[in-house]
């Protein structure tokens, strides 16, 4: 029929506006603009910000963006997923410093659905930001400005990785025996030196004799090295893991995995 | 210099798909005159006239109002000419003055007087105010004469103008028409039907299937006429039908009715008479059929070509 | 003969026409006042709800400041409304001659096609603007009204103060005029090739869900910029800190090209075409 050919060449000519407009754009061949140093440098700004906001409703004083220093490295889907595109499989570590919450993992965790459109809903640690509904100096309940938010990053803004390192300890898995282990991991932010390799202080408590074993360095999910270690009891070491010049380069969240070789303390005698 | 015709169509072609709308149609209307296009449906009778409005691209020829083409001027082509095509619609929602003041504006503008006296000129003066979804199909017709008068035209192109008119309606039109040619327009109108034509054009130009049969004046093509046609009841049609084909000059064509039709001189019909009976078909009835003009238009737009039983 | 030269009309002349003719129609004037009307009930309910519709962009903060409504609807509504709104008109004006037949009955006055065409077209924009401007006004005045002129928080979970914010807003609806006369144009576009009032008026509205469902999709990234609906998400970086325009400036460009070939498609087929209505 004389409408059906209508309709149908107009459709026709609008998928050929569309498809020549798909080949002007010719350009970028990356494909996605949700990459990670875009969200990570936004993730920053905007958890500081939401944190300043949730001291403000505590009482904390004297917390300011610039005084919480935030880095965040953020990782999506595990090892075995590209770091890029929008999901709601990004997780991100933020380290800050707050001297009003202590925070003894380095970094607080974030997780995050990132959209298509550049933009994302993020939600924060409530062991470290507290539940969704606080109440506030004067006695009121608000809602907790940093348990859940939003923001928005520029998907033309500067996609160079700018380095940074969070270490953070492999939770052990699921059924495991959890024995508390008798070395101390360090935890948070950390610099490589000029050779890639970064600092780890390691600190061994209660042991017989001395903590002794192996840690697993993985930047990513990406085995980096591993490094043998032998601490007196009671002291404290500072060994340098390896990093390839990759990760030292794009930084990334480092997870120390520990093999402890120190037998148990032996049972206290009654 | 030579006054401009009116009308000049060359050898004007327009296809359909695979149908021939207008296959080579030239025309001339002289300023003044009243100029019938007649022809049956489907004769591209309006196929031509829109190409005369610009509303369709002819495939081949070219129209020339009053020295003016579409190609070279335009929609200065239509200047001093109104008209319809069809039916003329208007908006609905708009009254028959509120739709005749935005063709105005569309016009370059109008005063508002002459708004009144076309409304007057066409009798809808009083139902002016009322919304064009409300009229009847024939103050639609009228709203169209309307219109087309606004433009102030020196050429009226006009569509079957009384086609789905009352009697009084047609009546109506025709005395309208005949008042406007006498105040020296010049009007195109297309018809069907041959008594209308007859009645109000001075030359005609009859059309079949997308071809002119004839051009000329009225007068001439009465003369043209043959003397009558008759319409035969017998007791067996088919063998006065061979009957029919032995004599020649005779031609046959079925009435709508189902009778039979024989054009011819007086003679000849009684020729026919004779051979009927001779045959041994028995005549029932005998009588004359139409008015000669109307015989030539029938066979001119129907006769041999036309199948005899509408299919 | 005593010719009268014909006067020559203007675009103006079919403007004027067209207008009156929208106007004279129901659905016009319903259409001012339903921009106008809607969201008032819209800040109305959204106040009165206990649990802010937080999926949307701002819509967490639809109780703390009378900024955030807005922006909630124009992320919220915008893809849907804003084609709905022009389309009813501009997906109609060119369709509804031949809805009536009445095609013959302006083409054989003393305008041109291209006047016709682009009269026409100009209504159509015109009244896109002016149903758009009713819609955001009411909108932010509705909002500020109920719920009050706070400070909001940005994209960055910064603090925007009061008076930031509300040049934001106004910036923010201003951004999206491009792409809802990109819009505009494409609901001639169909308007004009299907000669269908119904295909002209929810074509576009169809369309911009579409290409909305298409750009939350992830794996479109190449084609992403280039839908119509990605430039009514361009503000978002407006509430950034620090601000960016890119997708400001791209989507500009995005809707203005999708207009141009809208409607030169829309002009050449109208053109040429045979009216035989
Ligand atoms: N839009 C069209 N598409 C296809 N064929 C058409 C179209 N318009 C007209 N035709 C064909 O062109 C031929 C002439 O039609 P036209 O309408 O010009 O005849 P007419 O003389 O005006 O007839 P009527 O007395 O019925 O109005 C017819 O065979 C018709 O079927
Ligand atoms: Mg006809």
């Amino acid at each position: 029929m004389r409408h059906a050919r209508t309709t149908a060449t107009s459709l026709v000519l609008l998928v050929l506006a569309t498809v020549t407009m798909t080949g002007c754009s010719g350009g970028p061949t990356s494909s996605t603009t949700v990459t990670r140093p875009r969200l990570e440098r936004s993730l920053e700004r905007t958890y500081a910000n939401r944190y300043v906001a949730l001291s403000k409703v505590t009482g904390h004083r004297g917390v300011t963006a610039k005084s919480l220093d935030a880095h965040a490295v953020c990782d999506k889907g595990g090892p075995t997923v590209d770091d890029a595109g929008p999901g709601g499989d990004w997780i991100c570590q933020v380290a800050y410093t707050d001297p009003n919450v202590p925070n003894p993992d380095g970094s607080a965790k974030v997780e995050m659905n990132v959209h298509s459109n550049d933009c994302y809903t993020a939600a924060g640690s409530s062991k470290l930001v507290g539940p969704l509904n606080i109440v506030d100096t004067h006695g009121h309940q608000v809602v907790n400005p940093a348990f859940e938010f939003d923001g928005c990053f520029n998907p033309s803004g500067s996609g160079t990785p700018d380095g940074t390192l969070i270490i953070v300890n492999a939770v052990p898995l699921p059924g495991a025996p959890v024995a508390k282990p008798a070395l101390t991991l360090p935890t948070g932010l950390v610099t490589p030196d000029g050779r890639g390799r970064v600092p780890l202080l390691l600190t061994c408590g209660d042991a017989p004799t001395s903590c002794s074993g192996t840690i697993d360095v993985t930047v990513q999910g990406e085995a980096a090295s591993k490094v043998t270690y032998d601490v007196p009891s009671g002291g404290t070491k500072t060994l340098r893991a390896q990093l390839t010049r990759g990760q030292a380069r794009d930084g990334g969240i480092i997870t120390l995995t520990l093999h402890e070789r120190t037998p148990p303390p032996a049972p206290a005698p009654t | 210099m030579e006054q401009a015709l009116a009308v000049d169509v060359q050898h004007v072609v327009k296809q359909f798909g695979e149908v021939t709308a207008v296959a080579d149609v030239s025309l001339q209307v002289a300023p003044g005159t009243v100029y019938g296009v007649l022809g049956p449906n489907g004769a591209g009778k309006t196929t031509l006239l829109r190409m005369m409005f610009g509303l369709i691209r002819p495939d081949a020829g070219t129209v020339r109002l009053f020295g003016r083409s579409w190609a070279d001027d335009g929609p200065r082509m239509l200047d001093g000419v109104g008209g319809f095509i069809e039916s003329p619609r208007f908006y609905p929602y708009l009254s028959g003055r509120k739709n005749l003041e935005g063709l105005a504006r569309l016009d370059g503008g109008v005063d508002g007087d002459r708004i009144d006296d076309v409304l007057r000129t066409v009798d809808l003066a009083d139902r002016q105010r009322d919304k064009v979804g409300g009229y009847s199909f024939g103050m639609r017709q009228r709203l169209g004469v309307a219109a087309s008068l606004l433009r102030a035209p020196e050429l009226l192109v006009l569509d079957e103008p009384s086609n789905g008119l009352d009697p009084a309606g047609i009546r109506d039109m025709r005395a309208l028409i005949g008042r406007l040619a006498g105040e020296g327009l010049t009007v195109l109108l297309s018809s069907h039907d041959l008594h209308e034509v007859e009645e109000t054009c001075d030359k005609v130009t009859i059309m079949r299937t997308g071809s002119v049969l004839y051009h000329g004046s009225i007068a001439e093509l009465r003369e043209r006429a043959p003397s009558s046609g008759h319409r035969f009841v017998t007791s067996d049609d088919d063998r006065a039908r061979e009957v029919a084909a032995t004599l020649p000059g005779l031609r046959i064509a079925r009435s709508e009715e189902g009778d039979l039709l024989a054009y011819g001189r007086q003679d000849e019909i009684d020729a026919y008479v004779a051979a009927l009976v001779a045959a041994g078909v028995h005549l029932r009835s005998l009588e004359p059929d139409r008015a000669p003009l109307e015989t030539l238009f029938f066979l001119l737009t129907e006769g041999d070509a036309a199948p005899e039983v509408p299919a | 003969m005593n010719h009268t030269p014909t006067r020559r009309p203007g675009i103006a002349a079919v403007m004027s026409f067209e207008t009156r003719k929208l106007l004279a129609q129901k659905r016009t004037p319903i259409t001012l006042v339903v921009a106008a009307v809607i969201p008032i009930i819209i800040a109305i309910v959204m106040n009165g709800q206990a649990r802010p519709p937080k999926d949307t962009l701002f819509g967490r903060f639809i109780h703390d400041s009378g900024w955030s409504m807005p922006l909630l609807l124009l992320g919220f509504a915008g893809q849907w409304l804003l084609p709905l709104l022009t389309s009813i008109v501009a997906g109609d004006i060119f369709a509804s001659e031949d809805q009536h037949g009445s095609w013959k009955t302006i083409l054989t006055r003393s305008t041109s096609r291209t006047q016709l065409f682009v009269g026409k077209t100009f209504v159509a924009l015109g009244f896109a603007l002016v149903a758009y401007v009713i819609l955001a006004t009411s909108t932010i005045v509705a909002s500020v009204v109920l719920i009050g002129h706070q400070p909001l928080v940005g994209l960055n979970g910064q603090v925007i103060a009061s008076h930031d914010a509300a040049r934001l807003v106004i910036e923010s609806w201003a951004s999206v005029a491009a792409p809802l006369l990109g819009f505009t144009c494409l609901a001639i576009a169909l308007s004009v090739l299907t000669r269908n009032v119904a295909v002209g008026i929810a074509a576009p509205v169809a369309l911009g869900l579409v290409m909305q469902l298409v750009g939350a999709l992830g794996g479109v990234e190449l084609i992403r910029p280039l839908l119509l609906t990605t430039p009514l998400e361009a503000w978002h970086g407006l509430f950034a800190d620090p601000a960016f325009s890119g997708p400001l400036v791209v989507g500009l460009v995005v809707s203005a090209v999708w207009c141009i070939v809208s409607i030169t498609i829309a002009f050449v087929v109208f053109r040429r075409r045979d009216y035989l209505g």
